[in-house]
């Protein structure tokens, strides 16, 4: 109990200050880019001191690392919830029509989740490439898998072994496909032609052989 | 005359030379790996003075930036060959290009080129993006797009439309499979699985 009553100010303290921290990393790269993200200028904006940055943050890096998990987690968590409705939702098993919608469903989440603020995305996904020598970020190729995997054995039990081949090859797809494009061919990503043919793509995969 | 023949024998000789430090570097690329390759030790594994070493390439990156490049030339190469064969077959029996067998024989030959030395090709994968050698990569997605893109132009049920953005979908999902397979499911390439199912994807797509 004293612990709590100590340690509780002094976290939600050093929690508000790595918030402000994040926050102002944010603002600085939507609107200047990486190249005049500096720690110096982020404890400016953030309104901490340089000394307490540098408690919580080896360099403008770490930081950058940060917003990347979080953006990977967010990503994460929405995708999950997503597939989680279908699975439970039984229809997806009838008619091919249902499948499609669903299908649509599930990229346009995704889609979504990356054009929701574009340019910060862009940067994230670009910076996550250089900064992956350093620190491995979780992989979104391998948590989409597994959810795919795990729904086509629910939906679709014809091919049973091979379901994780199925759901590791377009998993892999959709997310190269999406982080490709995010980051050379950005206009042609917020085109609906583009989530036209995700969908298309991965309709032709799963209809039964 | 003479101006010629000083010439001629000096660049077989540099050739020879450049062709040397590249064999010793993928020999060395093997048994070393990238951290322990430092241009003295190519230039002494290839009898090759250090001083002429450093005529040629600046640092041992580019050494191997280069051999990226001669593999993306490789693969180019041999998918022009199999296309190339693949068009006149095609052409012969009166049968349109995207048939089953046609893909097959297209993605088994891009997945060959990068398996058949398996262990070096995901060392030079894996330097590209540390070597910022991305855009020769790309030239092979580039190449093998064109080809989709051809393809649903002439036939199928796409004819006459604007194809770019299919063959673009499609070349980028077969390319990503492979390098990330190449990367970290290895194991994959030898399941006849793997190729079945890229020709599924791209047949189902292509003709949807």
């Amino acid at each position: 109990m004293t612990d709590l009553k100590i340690n509780i100010p002094t976290q939600s303290r050093s929690k508000a200050v790595v918030d402000a921290i994040l926050e102002a990393a944010t603002r600085i790269l939507i609107a200047k880019g990486i190249d005049k993200l500096t720690t110096n200028h982020i404890a400016e904006v953030a309104g901490v001191s340089i000394g307490s940055l540098y408690q919580y943050f080896a360099n403008k890096e770490s930081i950058v690392a940060r917003l990347i998990e979080t953006h990977k987690e967010k990503e994460f968590e929405r995708i999950s919830n997503i597939m989680n409705q279908l699975e439970q939702n039984p229809t997806c098993q009838i008619s091919q029509c249902e499948r499609k919608k669903n299908i649509r469903l599930v990229v346009n989440e995704i889609i979504d989740i990356h054009t929701e603020n574009l340019e910060l995305t862009r940067i994230l996904h670009s910076q996550s490439v250089h900064l992956s020598q350093f620190k491995t970020f979780k992989n979104t190729t391998v948590f989409l898998t597994q959810l795919l995997n795990s729904l086509l054995d629910k939906v679709d039990k014809i091919r049973g072994k091979q379901n994780y081949t199925r759901a590791y090859i377009l998993a892999n797809s959709l997310d190269s496909l999406i982080q490709k494009t995010l980051i050379d061919q950005p206009q042609l990503f917020i085109r609906p032609e583009f989530t036209d043919e995700l969908v298309n793509l991965s309709m032709g995969y799963l209809q039964a052989a | 005359m003479t101006a010629i023949l000083i010439k001629e024998p000096k660049q077989a000789r540099s050739k020879a030379l450049v062709h040397s430090i590249l064999e010793t570097t993928t020999e060395l690329l093997l048994s070393h790996g990238m951290k322990e390759l430092t241009t003295n030790l190519i230039a002494q594994q290839s009898g090759v003075n250090i001083a002429s070493l450093y005529q040629y390439f600046p640092n041992k990156e580019s050494i191997v930036a280069k051999l990226i490049e001669r593999h993306v030339d490789e693969e180019i190469q041999r998918i022009t060959a199999v296309m190339t064969e693949v068009a006149k077959e095609s052409k012969s029996s009166g049968q349109g290009l995207i048939q089953e067998k046609n893909i097959r024989k297209i993605i088994k030959e891009f997945i060959d080129v990068h398996t058949e030395n398996l262990q070096l090709t995901q060392l030079l994968h894996m330097q590209v993006s540390h070597l910022a050698c991305r855009h020769m990569l790309q030239s092979a997605t580039l190449f093998l797009s064109t080809i989709f893109e051809k393809m649903l132009d002439k036939e199928g049920v796409f004819k006459g439309e604007d194809n770019t953005v299919r063959a673009y979908i499609i070349t980028q999902s077969i390319d990503s499979l492979v390098q990330t397979t190449l990367i970290e499911h290895p194991d994959l390439f030898v399941k006849p699985v793997f190729l079945e199912e890229l020709v599924q994807l791209s047949m189902r797509y292509l003709l949807k």
